[in-house]
Protein backbone atom coordinates (compact mmCIF):
# COMPACT_ATOMS: atom_id res chain seq x y z
CA UNK A 1 0.00 0.00 0.00
CA UNK A 2 2.84 2.06 0.91
CA UNK A 3 4.58 1.72 -2.79
CA UNK A 4 0.68 2.67 -4.04
CA UNK A 5 0.41 5.73 -1.94
CA UNK A 6 3.83 7.06 -3.02
CA UNK A 7 3.18 6.51 -6.60
CA UNK A 8 -0.57 8.27 -6.32
CA UNK A 9 1.38 11.13 -4.60
CA UNK A 10 4.20 11.86 -6.68
CA UNK A 11 2.52 13.28 -10.00
CA UNK A 12 1.44 15.91 -7.88
CA UNK A 13 5.08 17.87 -7.31
CA UNK A 14 6.11 16.70 -10.81
CA UNK A 15 3.39 18.89 -11.92
CA UNK A 16 3.73 22.00 -10.03
CA UNK A 17 7.23 21.72 -11.06
CA UNK A 18 7.07 21.06 -14.44
CA UNK A 19 5.74 24.63 -15.92
CA UNK A 20 8.42 26.84 -14.54
CA UNK A 21 10.87 24.10 -15.48
CA UNK A 22 9.46 24.59 -18.72
CA UNK A 23 9.02 27.88 -18.70
CA UNK A 24 13.00 28.33 -17.30
CA UNK A 25 14.01 26.71 -20.44
CA UNK A 26 12.10 28.91 -22.79
CA UNK A 27 13.70 31.59 -21.26
CA UNK A 28 17.23 30.09 -21.48
CA UNK A 29 16.68 29.38 -24.80
CA UNK A 30 15.18 32.67 -25.85
CA UNK A 31 18.09 34.39 -23.76
CA UNK A 32 20.76 32.73 -25.93
CA UNK A 33 19.04 33.13 -29.03
CA UNK A 34 18.92 36.58 -28.57
CA UNK A 35 22.21 36.73 -27.39
CA UNK A 36 23.39 34.90 -31.14
CA UNK A 37 21.27 37.49 -32.87
CA UNK A 38 22.94 40.74 -31.14
CA UNK A 39 26.46 39.05 -32.58
CA UNK A 40 24.45 38.23 -35.55
CA UNK A 41 23.57 41.34 -36.51
CA UNK A 42 26.41 43.53 -35.02
CA UNK A 43 28.42 41.49 -37.50
CA UNK A 44 26.36 42.11 -40.50
CA UNK A 45 26.70 46.27 -39.72
CA UNK A 46 30.35 45.90 -39.02
CA UNK A 47 31.03 43.97 -41.82
CA UNK A 48 28.78 45.44 -44.44
CA UNK A 49 29.83 49.36 -43.34
CA UNK A 50 33.35 48.22 -44.30
CA UNK A 51 32.70 46.45 -47.61
CA UNK A 52 31.63 49.41 -49.79
CA UNK A 53 31.11 53.26 -49.25
CA UNK A 54 28.01 54.18 -47.95
CA UNK A 55 26.10 56.66 -45.91
CA UNK A 56 26.43 54.08 -42.79
CA UNK A 57 30.21 55.94 -43.09
CA UNK A 58 29.89 59.59 -43.24
CA UNK A 59 34.20 59.62 -43.10
CA UNK A 60 34.11 57.76 -46.60
CA UNK A 61 33.56 60.96 -48.07
CA UNK A 62 37.59 61.79 -48.22
CA UNK A 63 37.95 58.07 -49.38
CA UNK A 64 38.02 54.37 -47.96
CA UNK A 65 41.16 53.38 -47.39
CA UNK A 66 42.44 50.02 -45.92
CA UNK A 67 42.72 52.14 -42.37
CA UNK A 68 39.52 53.27 -42.31
CA UNK A 69 37.55 50.17 -43.23
CA UNK A 70 39.08 48.18 -41.11
CA UNK A 71 40.16 44.54 -41.08
CA UNK A 72 36.54 43.05 -41.60
CA UNK A 73 36.02 44.60 -44.72
CA UNK A 74 36.19 41.31 -47.04
CA UNK A 75 34.24 39.64 -45.17
CA UNK A 76 31.05 41.63 -45.40
CA UNK A 77 28.02 42.33 -47.90
CA UNK A 78 26.84 45.46 -49.49
CA UNK A 79 25.10 47.26 -46.54
CA UNK A 80 23.11 50.20 -47.47
CA UNK A 81 21.65 53.00 -44.93
CA UNK A 82 18.26 51.29 -45.20
CA UNK A 83 19.58 47.74 -44.41
CA UNK A 84 21.59 49.44 -41.88
CA UNK A 85 18.46 50.94 -39.79
CA UNK A 86 16.74 47.24 -40.27
CA UNK A 87 19.59 45.79 -38.48
CA UNK A 88 19.88 47.95 -35.62
CA UNK A 89 15.60 47.99 -35.10
CA UNK A 90 16.48 44.22 -35.21
CA UNK A 91 19.13 44.79 -32.71
CA UNK A 92 16.65 46.25 -30.61
CA UNK A 93 14.33 43.32 -30.70
CA UNK A 94 17.05 40.82 -29.68
CA UNK A 95 17.79 42.90 -26.21
CA UNK A 96 14.91 43.61 -25.40
CA UNK A 97 15.06 39.65 -25.62
CA UNK A 98 17.81 39.56 -23.74
CA UNK A 99 16.68 41.58 -21.31
CA UNK A 100 13.68 39.83 -20.28
CA UNK A 101 15.85 36.62 -20.26
CA UNK A 102 18.99 38.09 -18.29
CA UNK A 103 18.10 36.51 -15.22
CA UNK A 104 17.59 32.70 -16.74
CA UNK A 105 21.32 33.11 -18.67
CA UNK A 106 24.52 32.47 -17.60
CA UNK A 107 26.94 34.59 -16.69
CA UNK A 108 29.80 33.67 -19.11
CA UNK A 109 27.55 33.50 -21.89
CA UNK A 110 26.22 37.47 -21.12
CA UNK A 111 29.99 38.63 -20.54
CA UNK A 112 31.28 36.70 -23.33
CA UNK A 113 28.59 38.38 -26.17
CA UNK A 114 29.35 41.33 -24.96
CA UNK A 115 33.02 41.35 -25.41
CA UNK A 116 32.44 39.64 -28.58
CA UNK A 117 29.94 42.72 -29.77
CA UNK A 118 32.45 45.32 -28.60
CA UNK A 119 35.17 43.77 -30.36
CA UNK A 120 32.73 43.42 -33.53
CA UNK A 121 32.27 46.97 -33.23
CA UNK A 122 35.84 47.77 -32.60
CA UNK A 123 36.98 45.99 -35.92
CA UNK A 124 34.61 47.82 -37.71
CA UNK A 125 34.57 51.00 -39.47
CA UNK A 126 33.36 54.32 -37.63
CA UNK A 127 29.49 54.45 -38.29
CA UNK A 128 27.21 57.61 -38.47
CA UNK A 129 29.68 60.40 -37.65
CA UNK A 130 32.68 60.85 -38.21
CA UNK A 131 33.54 62.94 -34.74
CA UNK A 132 36.15 60.77 -34.07
CA UNK A 133 38.20 62.43 -36.81
CA UNK A 134 37.20 66.38 -35.24
CA UNK A 135 38.91 64.76 -32.06
CA UNK A 136 41.74 64.09 -34.43
CA UNK A 137 41.67 67.34 -36.64
CA UNK A 138 42.10 69.37 -33.11
CA UNK A 139 44.67 66.87 -31.76
CA UNK A 140 46.73 68.01 -35.06
CA UNK A 141 45.71 71.61 -35.17
CA UNK A 142 47.27 72.40 -31.66
CA UNK A 143 50.38 69.95 -32.27
CA UNK A 144 51.59 70.29 -36.05
CA UNK A 145 50.34 73.64 -36.59
CA UNK A 146 50.72 75.38 -33.12
CA UNK A 147 47.06 76.26 -33.31
CA UNK A 148 44.72 76.67 -30.15
CA UNK A 149 41.54 74.35 -30.26
CA UNK A 150 39.57 76.29 -28.19
CA UNK A 151 39.90 79.27 -30.57
CA UNK A 152 39.93 77.78 -33.88
CA UNK A 153 37.55 76.10 -35.62
CA UNK A 154 37.42 72.64 -36.59
CA UNK A 155 38.49 71.76 -40.37
CA UNK A 156 40.70 75.41 -40.30
CA UNK A 157 43.99 73.41 -41.59
CA UNK A 158 42.79 72.18 -45.08
CA UNK A 159 46.18 71.09 -46.39
CA UNK A 160 46.16 68.62 -43.41
CA UNK A 161 45.97 65.09 -44.03
CA UNK A 162 42.73 64.72 -41.41
CA UNK A 163 40.75 67.54 -43.05
CA UNK A 164 39.19 65.49 -46.05
CA UNK A 165 37.75 63.02 -43.58
CA UNK A 166 36.20 65.80 -41.07
CA UNK A 167 32.98 66.66 -41.05
CA UNK A 168 32.27 70.35 -39.01
CA UNK A 169 33.80 73.19 -40.25
CA UNK A 170 32.49 76.29 -37.63
CA UNK A 171 32.95 75.32 -34.35
CA UNK A 172 35.66 74.98 -31.62
CA UNK A 173 36.44 72.18 -29.34
CA UNK A 174 33.96 71.74 -26.59
CA UNK A 175 35.76 69.04 -24.91
CA UNK A 176 37.30 69.30 -21.34
CA UNK A 177 41.23 69.84 -21.44
CA UNK A 178 41.75 65.98 -19.88
CA UNK A 179 40.80 64.25 -23.43
CA UNK A 180 41.91 67.31 -25.64
CA UNK A 181 45.66 66.99 -23.92
CA UNK A 182 45.28 63.16 -24.13
CA UNK A 183 44.53 63.32 -28.34
CA UNK A 184 47.47 65.41 -28.36
CA UNK A 185 49.45 62.52 -27.80
CA UNK A 186 47.75 60.62 -30.45
CA UNK A 187 49.41 62.93 -33.26
CA UNK A 188 52.58 60.87 -33.43
CA UNK A 189 50.54 57.61 -34.76
CA UNK A 190 49.83 59.63 -38.14
CA UNK A 191 45.79 59.89 -38.88
CA UNK A 192 45.13 56.16 -39.36
CA UNK A 193 47.11 55.44 -36.17
CA UNK A 194 45.27 58.26 -34.12
CA UNK A 195 41.87 56.59 -35.18
CA UNK A 196 42.64 53.19 -33.85
CA UNK A 197 44.54 53.76 -30.88
CA UNK A 198 41.03 55.87 -30.27
CA UNK A 199 39.15 52.88 -30.73
CA UNK A 200 40.97 51.33 -29.18
CA UNK A 201 40.64 53.99 -26.16
CA UNK A 202 37.24 53.70 -26.09
CA UNK A 203 36.80 50.10 -26.68
CA UNK A 204 38.62 49.89 -23.28
CA UNK A 205 36.66 52.43 -21.43
CA UNK A 206 33.37 50.44 -22.73
CA UNK A 207 34.85 47.09 -20.97
CA UNK A 208 35.54 48.97 -18.08
CA UNK A 209 32.38 50.79 -17.51
CA UNK A 210 30.84 46.93 -17.87
CA UNK A 211 33.47 45.78 -15.45
CA UNK A 212 32.61 48.96 -13.08
CA UNK A 213 28.90 48.32 -13.62
CA UNK A 214 29.31 44.46 -11.85
CA UNK A 215 31.60 45.43 -8.99
CA UNK A 216 29.07 48.56 -8.29
CA UNK A 217 25.86 46.56 -8.86
CA UNK A 218 27.36 43.76 -6.27
CA UNK A 219 28.55 46.63 -3.62
CA UNK A 220 24.68 47.86 -4.00
CA UNK A 221 23.58 44.10 -3.66
CA UNK A 222 21.64 44.14 -6.85
CA UNK A 223 21.89 41.63 -9.35
CA UNK A 224 24.68 42.38 -11.38
CA UNK A 225 23.86 40.05 -14.66
CA UNK A 226 20.70 42.29 -15.73
CA UNK A 227 22.40 45.81 -14.53
CA UNK A 228 25.40 44.44 -17.17
CA UNK A 229 22.72 43.09 -19.98
CA UNK A 230 21.13 46.94 -19.61
CA UNK A 231 24.76 48.45 -20.60
CA UNK A 232 27.01 45.81 -22.62
CA UNK A 233 24.39 44.34 -24.76
CA UNK A 234 22.37 48.23 -25.14
CA UNK A 235 22.78 48.67 -29.00
CA UNK A 236 22.74 52.34 -28.89
CA UNK A 237 25.51 51.87 -26.70
CA UNK A 238 27.32 49.48 -29.17
CA UNK A 239 26.34 50.65 -32.60
CA UNK A 240 26.46 54.57 -31.84
CA UNK A 241 28.90 55.37 -29.01
CA UNK A 242 31.20 52.56 -29.39
CA UNK A 243 30.74 52.03 -33.33
CA UNK A 244 31.30 55.83 -33.69
CA UNK A 245 34.18 56.05 -31.44
CA UNK A 246 32.38 59.01 -29.31
CA UNK A 247 34.58 60.02 -26.56
CA UNK A 248 31.25 60.26 -24.21
CA UNK A 249 32.65 56.60 -23.19
CA UNK A 250 36.29 58.01 -22.04
CA UNK A 251 33.69 60.58 -19.71
CA UNK A 252 31.81 58.10 -18.55
CA UNK A 253 34.63 55.75 -17.16
CA UNK A 254 35.96 57.99 -14.71
CA UNK A 255 32.35 58.71 -13.52
CA UNK A 256 31.79 55.13 -13.03
CA UNK A 257 34.47 54.96 -11.20
CA UNK A 258 34.00 57.89 -8.88
CA UNK A 259 30.63 56.32 -8.60
CA UNK A 260 31.92 53.06 -7.26
CA UNK A 261 34.32 53.92 -5.23
CA UNK A 262 31.65 56.52 -3.27
CA UNK A 263 29.51 53.30 -3.43
CA UNK A 264 32.74 51.63 -1.69
CA UNK A 265 32.73 54.28 0.88
CA UNK A 266 35.50 56.29 -0.39
CA UNK A 267 34.29 59.74 0.23
CA UNK A 268 37.51 61.73 -1.04
CA UNK A 269 38.74 59.60 -3.58
CA UNK A 270 35.31 58.76 -5.50
CA UNK A 271 34.25 62.68 -5.64
CA UNK A 272 37.92 63.37 -7.23
CA UNK A 273 37.63 60.49 -9.78
CA UNK A 274 34.20 61.32 -10.95
CA UNK A 275 35.31 65.01 -11.68
CA UNK A 276 37.87 64.01 -13.99
CA UNK A 277 35.25 63.12 -16.11
CA UNK A 278 34.15 66.56 -16.60
CA UNK A 279 37.36 67.30 -17.57
CA UNK A 280 36.78 65.07 -20.81
CA UNK A 281 34.02 66.21 -21.33
CA UNK A 282 32.03 68.88 -18.95
CA UNK A 283 28.48 67.35 -19.34
CA UNK A 284 29.61 64.71 -16.69
CA UNK A 285 28.81 67.67 -14.55
CA UNK A 286 25.70 67.11 -14.43
CA UNK A 287 25.97 63.90 -12.52
CA UNK A 288 28.51 65.58 -10.07
CA UNK A 289 26.36 66.82 -7.34
CA UNK A 290 24.39 63.24 -6.56
CA UNK A 291 28.18 61.99 -6.70
CA UNK A 292 28.70 64.28 -3.80
CA UNK A 293 25.55 63.91 -2.14
CA UNK A 294 25.87 60.11 -2.19
CA UNK A 295 29.21 60.51 -0.36
CA UNK A 296 29.12 59.74 3.64
CA UNK A 297 30.90 62.85 4.12
CA UNK A 298 29.52 65.18 1.98
CA UNK A 299 31.62 68.15 3.35
CA UNK A 300 34.69 66.05 2.41
CA UNK A 301 33.32 65.09 -1.10
CA UNK A 302 32.45 68.93 -2.58
CA UNK A 303 36.02 69.45 -1.50
CA UNK A 304 38.07 66.78 -3.17
CA UNK A 305 35.14 67.84 -5.89
CA UNK A 306 36.60 71.23 -6.13
CA UNK A 307 40.07 70.27 -5.48
CA UNK A 308 39.98 68.56 -8.78
CA UNK A 309 38.19 71.10 -10.73
CA UNK A 310 40.58 73.64 -9.32
CA UNK A 311 43.02 71.56 -10.93
CA UNK A 312 41.60 70.75 -14.14
CA UNK A 313 40.59 74.54 -15.07
CA UNK A 314 44.89 75.41 -14.04
CA UNK A 315 45.62 72.36 -16.54
CA UNK A 316 43.51 73.86 -18.80
CA UNK A 317 44.47 77.36 -18.29
CA UNK A 318 48.38 76.24 -18.36
CA UNK A 319 48.11 74.61 -21.95
CA UNK A 320 45.19 76.46 -23.66
CA UNK A 321 44.73 79.85 -21.99
CA UNK A 322 41.53 81.22 -21.32
CA UNK A 323 39.58 80.41 -24.07
CA UNK A 324 39.48 76.59 -22.45
CA UNK A 325 37.42 78.26 -20.27
CA UNK A 326 34.18 78.15 -22.73
CA UNK A 327 34.23 74.12 -22.96
CA UNK A 328 32.29 74.25 -19.61
CA UNK A 329 29.73 75.76 -21.61
CA UNK A 330 29.07 72.85 -23.72
CA UNK A 331 25.72 72.30 -22.66
CA UNK A 332 24.42 76.28 -23.10
CA UNK A 333 25.84 76.29 -26.28
CA UNK A 334 24.40 72.56 -27.36
CA UNK A 335 20.84 74.01 -26.20
CA UNK A 336 21.13 76.47 -28.86
CA UNK A 337 21.65 74.22 -31.66
CA UNK A 338 19.12 71.72 -33.13
CA UNK A 339 19.61 68.02 -33.76
CA UNK A 340 16.46 67.59 -35.48
CA UNK A 341 16.07 63.97 -33.75
CA UNK A 342 15.22 65.68 -29.93
CA UNK A 343 12.16 64.82 -27.90
CA UNK A 344 11.07 68.63 -28.68
CA UNK A 345 11.51 68.22 -32.32
CA UNK A 346 9.27 65.09 -32.23
CA UNK A 347 6.56 66.73 -30.20
CA UNK A 348 6.43 68.56 -32.74
CA UNK A 349 4.65 66.54 -35.17
CA UNK A 350 2.04 66.22 -32.63
CA UNK A 351 1.99 69.89 -31.55
CA UNK A 352 2.42 71.51 -34.88
CA UNK A 353 5.95 73.07 -34.71
CA UNK A 354 8.80 71.99 -36.93
CA UNK A 355 12.51 71.66 -35.66
CA UNK A 356 12.86 73.33 -32.11
CA UNK A 357 11.34 76.69 -31.46
CA UNK A 358 12.33 78.80 -28.74
CA UNK A 359 9.03 78.98 -27.02
CA UNK A 360 9.77 75.20 -26.66
CA UNK A 361 13.09 75.14 -25.71
CA UNK A 362 12.66 77.74 -23.07
CA UNK A 363 9.51 75.64 -21.35
CA UNK A 364 12.08 72.40 -21.54
CA UNK A 365 15.03 74.19 -19.90
CA UNK A 366 12.60 75.77 -17.38
CA UNK A 367 11.17 72.18 -16.50
CA UNK A 368 14.61 70.72 -16.76
CA UNK A 369 15.73 73.36 -14.36
CA UNK A 370 12.98 73.03 -11.83
CA UNK A 371 13.60 69.17 -11.92
CA UNK A 372 17.07 69.52 -11.10
CA UNK A 373 16.50 71.76 -8.15
CA UNK A 374 13.98 69.00 -7.12
CA UNK A 375 16.51 65.80 -7.49
CA UNK A 376 19.23 67.65 -5.48
CA UNK A 377 17.53 68.51 -3.00
CA UNK A 378 15.60 64.48 -2.91
CA UNK A 379 19.21 63.68 -2.62
CA UNK A 380 20.20 65.82 0.00
CA UNK A 381 17.18 64.73 2.17
CA UNK A 382 17.17 60.76 1.38
CA UNK A 383 21.22 60.11 0.15
CA UNK A 384 20.05 56.65 -0.23
CA UNK A 385 18.41 57.74 -3.40
CA UNK A 386 21.60 59.63 -5.27
CA UNK A 387 22.13 57.11 -8.14
CA UNK A 388 18.47 56.77 -9.19
CA UNK A 389 18.57 60.89 -8.94
CA UNK A 390 21.65 61.26 -11.09
CA UNK A 391 19.82 58.77 -13.25
CA UNK A 392 16.29 61.20 -13.51
CA UNK A 393 18.27 64.31 -14.05
CA UNK A 394 19.61 62.80 -17.01
CA UNK A 395 16.74 61.23 -18.47
CA UNK A 396 15.76 64.82 -17.92
CA UNK A 397 18.39 66.66 -19.98
CA UNK A 398 18.40 64.21 -22.76
CA UNK A 399 14.35 64.63 -22.85
CA UNK A 400 14.62 68.68 -22.86
CA UNK A 401 17.64 69.39 -24.31
CA UNK A 402 17.25 70.01 -28.10
CA UNK A 403 20.65 68.71 -28.96
CA UNK A 404 19.87 64.93 -28.60
CA UNK A 405 22.44 62.04 -30.69
CA UNK A 406 21.90 58.67 -30.17
CA UNK A 407 25.53 58.28 -28.38
CA UNK A 408 24.32 60.51 -25.44
CA UNK A 409 22.62 57.26 -24.37
CA UNK A 410 25.72 56.38 -23.04
CA UNK A 411 25.44 59.31 -20.34
CA UNK A 412 22.01 57.40 -18.90
CA UNK A 413 22.60 53.53 -19.29
CA UNK A 414 25.16 53.00 -16.46
CA UNK A 415 23.35 55.12 -14.09
CA UNK A 416 20.31 53.33 -15.05
CA UNK A 417 22.01 50.03 -14.71
CA UNK A 418 22.72 50.58 -10.72
CA UNK A 419 19.00 51.34 -10.14
CA UNK A 420 17.24 49.65 -7.49
CA UNK A 421 13.99 50.76 -8.62
CA UNK A 422 12.36 49.44 -12.51
CA UNK A 423 11.21 53.01 -13.11
CA UNK A 424 14.53 54.32 -14.04
CA UNK A 425 15.46 51.20 -15.92
CA UNK A 426 12.65 51.53 -17.97
CA UNK A 427 12.83 55.10 -18.86
CA UNK A 428 16.91 54.32 -19.76
CA UNK A 429 15.55 51.06 -22.61
CA UNK A 430 12.57 53.83 -23.16
CA UNK A 431 15.24 56.34 -24.39
CA UNK A 432 17.34 53.42 -25.99
CA UNK A 433 14.57 52.61 -28.25
CA UNK A 434 14.00 56.79 -28.99
CA UNK A 435 17.48 57.05 -30.04
CA UNK A 436 17.27 54.26 -32.57
CA UNK A 437 14.42 54.54 -33.70
CA UNK A 438 13.98 58.61 -34.35
CA UNK A 439 17.05 57.84 -36.56
CA UNK A 440 16.06 54.36 -38.00
CA UNK A 441 12.24 54.92 -38.93
CA UNK A 442 12.99 58.15 -40.76
CA UNK A 443 15.18 56.06 -43.45
CA UNK A 444 12.75 53.12 -43.81
CA UNK A 445 10.11 55.63 -45.15
CA UNK B 1 27.37 17.31 -20.95
CA UNK B 2 24.47 19.85 -20.68
CA UNK B 3 26.28 22.64 -20.65
CA UNK B 4 28.58 21.60 -23.51
CA UNK B 5 25.32 20.86 -25.48
CA UNK B 6 24.15 24.67 -25.16
CA UNK B 7 28.00 25.85 -25.91
CA UNK B 8 27.31 23.61 -29.10
CA UNK B 9 24.30 25.12 -30.02
CA UNK B 10 24.72 28.58 -29.80
CA UNK B 11 28.21 28.25 -31.77
CA UNK B 12 26.34 26.29 -34.73
CA UNK B 13 23.57 28.63 -34.96
CA UNK B 14 26.08 32.01 -35.04
CA UNK B 15 28.35 29.98 -37.44
CA UNK B 16 25.22 28.82 -39.40
CA UNK B 17 23.80 32.57 -39.45
CA UNK B 18 27.30 34.06 -40.45
CA UNK B 19 27.72 31.46 -43.02
CA UNK B 20 24.17 31.68 -44.89
CA UNK B 21 25.33 35.60 -44.96
CA UNK B 22 22.85 38.59 -44.23
CA UNK B 23 19.35 38.92 -45.35
CA UNK B 24 18.62 41.89 -47.44
CA UNK B 25 22.14 42.14 -48.70
CA UNK B 26 24.31 41.32 -51.46
CA UNK B 27 27.56 41.51 -53.09
CA UNK B 28 28.29 44.11 -55.58
CA UNK B 29 30.27 43.07 -58.61
CA UNK B 30 30.04 46.81 -60.23
CA UNK B 31 32.79 49.49 -59.47
CA UNK B 32 30.12 52.31 -60.61
CA UNK B 33 27.96 54.01 -63.17
CA UNK B 34 28.28 56.98 -65.12
CA UNK B 35 25.01 58.85 -62.86
CA UNK B 36 26.53 57.66 -59.35
CA UNK B 37 29.96 58.67 -60.58
CA UNK B 38 28.18 61.85 -61.91
CA UNK B 39 26.53 62.50 -58.21
CA UNK B 40 29.65 61.71 -56.25
CA UNK B 41 32.06 63.91 -58.68
CA UNK B 42 29.84 66.78 -57.98
CA UNK B 43 29.39 66.35 -54.72
CA UNK B 44 33.44 65.81 -53.91
CA UNK B 45 33.85 69.21 -55.85
CA UNK B 46 31.38 71.00 -54.24
CA UNK B 47 33.64 69.96 -51.06
CA UNK B 48 37.03 70.38 -52.60
CA UNK B 49 35.90 74.01 -53.33
CA UNK B 50 34.69 75.13 -50.24
CA UNK B 51 37.70 73.69 -48.41
CA UNK B 52 39.92 75.91 -51.22
CA UNK B 53 37.57 78.99 -50.44
CA UNK B 54 38.45 77.96 -46.65
CA UNK B 55 42.08 77.38 -47.05
CA UNK B 56 42.46 80.68 -48.88
CA UNK B 57 39.98 83.04 -46.74
CA UNK B 58 39.60 81.01 -43.81
CA UNK B 59 35.57 81.51 -43.66
CA UNK B 60 33.92 78.29 -43.62
CA UNK B 61 31.41 78.20 -45.68
CA UNK B 62 30.66 74.27 -47.15
CA UNK B 63 27.77 76.11 -50.02
CA UNK B 64 29.88 78.52 -51.79
CA UNK B 65 29.13 76.31 -54.91
CA UNK B 66 25.77 77.07 -55.55
CA UNK B 67 25.63 74.52 -58.83
CA UNK B 68 28.00 71.55 -60.36
CA UNK B 69 26.83 69.84 -63.29
CA UNK B 70 29.28 66.78 -64.23
CA UNK B 71 29.47 64.45 -67.14
CA UNK B 72 31.38 61.37 -66.80
CA UNK B 73 32.30 58.99 -69.53
CA UNK B 74 34.89 55.89 -69.18
CA UNK B 75 37.78 56.18 -70.87
CA UNK B 76 38.43 52.23 -71.24
CA UNK B 77 36.23 48.92 -70.59
CA UNK B 78 36.55 47.96 -66.81
CA UNK B 79 39.73 46.22 -65.68
CA UNK B 80 39.90 42.63 -64.77
CA UNK B 81 42.27 43.12 -62.11
CA UNK B 82 42.12 45.72 -58.90
CA UNK B 83 44.09 48.99 -60.92
CA UNK B 84 41.90 52.16 -61.01
CA UNK B 85 39.53 51.93 -63.98
CA UNK B 86 40.06 55.24 -66.01
CA UNK B 87 37.20 58.11 -66.68
CA UNK B 88 37.33 61.33 -67.93
CA UNK B 89 34.33 64.10 -66.21
CA UNK B 90 33.86 67.90 -67.05
CA UNK B 91 32.13 69.74 -64.36
CA UNK B 92 30.28 73.41 -64.88
CA UNK B 93 30.38 74.96 -61.73
CA UNK B 94 28.96 78.56 -60.52
CA UNK B 95 29.80 79.77 -56.60
CA UNK B 96 28.23 82.32 -54.82
CA UNK B 97 29.77 86.28 -53.96
CA UNK B 98 30.73 87.33 -56.66
CA UNK B 99 28.57 84.71 -58.85
CA UNK B 100 30.91 83.06 -61.09
CA UNK B 101 30.69 80.63 -63.60
CA UNK B 102 33.59 78.09 -64.77
CA UNK B 103 34.36 75.04 -66.60
CA UNK B 104 36.74 72.01 -64.67
CA UNK B 105 38.04 68.70 -66.32
CA UNK B 106 39.44 65.78 -64.42
CA UNK B 107 40.54 62.56 -65.55
CA UNK B 108 39.17 60.33 -62.97
CA UNK B 109 40.38 56.36 -61.65
CA UNK B 110 37.74 54.57 -59.72
CA UNK B 111 38.85 51.83 -57.61
CA UNK B 112 37.12 48.41 -57.41
CA UNK B 113 35.18 49.44 -54.20
CA UNK B 114 33.70 52.43 -56.33
CA UNK B 115 35.80 55.32 -54.12
CA UNK B 116 37.91 57.82 -57.18
CA UNK B 117 40.62 59.92 -56.99
CA UNK B 118 40.46 62.89 -59.61
CA UNK B 119 43.45 65.35 -61.39
CA UNK B 120 42.61 67.96 -63.06
CA UNK B 121 45.20 70.72 -64.83
CA UNK B 122 42.24 73.52 -64.56
CA UNK B 123 43.22 74.86 -61.19
CA UNK B 124 47.00 75.73 -59.91
CA UNK B 125 48.19 72.77 -58.31
CA UNK B 126 49.07 75.08 -54.82
CA UNK B 127 46.93 77.64 -53.17
CA UNK B 128 48.02 80.55 -50.47
CA UNK B 129 46.73 78.80 -47.06
CA UNK B 130 46.23 81.89 -44.96
CA UNK B 131 46.00 80.21 -41.46
CA UNK B 132 49.34 78.93 -41.84
CA UNK B 133 50.99 81.44 -43.72
CA UNK B 134 52.43 79.47 -46.53
CA UNK B 135 51.01 77.68 -50.25
CA UNK B 136 49.92 74.10 -49.87
CA UNK B 137 48.15 71.69 -52.32
CA UNK B 138 45.28 72.83 -53.86
CA UNK B 139 42.10 70.69 -52.41
CA UNK B 140 40.78 71.68 -56.18
CA UNK B 141 43.94 69.52 -57.93
CA UNK B 142 43.52 66.10 -56.75
CA UNK B 143 40.18 64.87 -55.44
CA UNK B 144 39.60 62.06 -53.26
CA UNK B 145 36.14 60.59 -52.42
CA UNK B 146 33.51 57.83 -52.64
CA UNK B 147 30.09 58.04 -53.53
Amino acid sequence: MASVGQSQALPVPARRTALPAVLGYVRRALGVLSLAGLVYCAYVIASGAAYRPTLVVPARSGGFPLWLRGPLSDLGYFLRLHDFAVYVLVMLGFFAVALLCATALRAGWVIGTIVVLHVLFFLGPPLISGDVFGYIDWARAGVLHGLNPYSTNSGAVVSDAVHRFVQWDNFTSPYGPLFTLGSYALVPLGVGGALWALKLSVLAASLGICALIWATARRLGLAPLPALALYGLNPAVLVYALGGAHNDVLMMLPLMAGIYLVVAGRDRVGPAVAALAVGVKASAGLAMPFVILGARRRLDALGAAIATGVLLVAVAFVAFGTQAADFINVLGTQQRLDSGTSVIAQLGSWFGWTGNPTGARVVASVLFGLLLVYLIARAWRRPRDWLECAGWSTVALMVSTSWLLAWYIVWLVPLAALSRTRWLQAAAVGMTVFVVAVRAVPILD
Amino acid sequence: MRRRGWQLAVVATAVVLMGIGPGGCHKLDHRTAPQKLDQAMSKAFKRAFAAYYRMTTERPRSRIVSYAKTTCHPREPVPHSDRGWRWFCAIRWIRRDPTTAGTATYGVEVDPRGCFQASSASFPPRAYELVLHRPAPNPLDHIRSCP
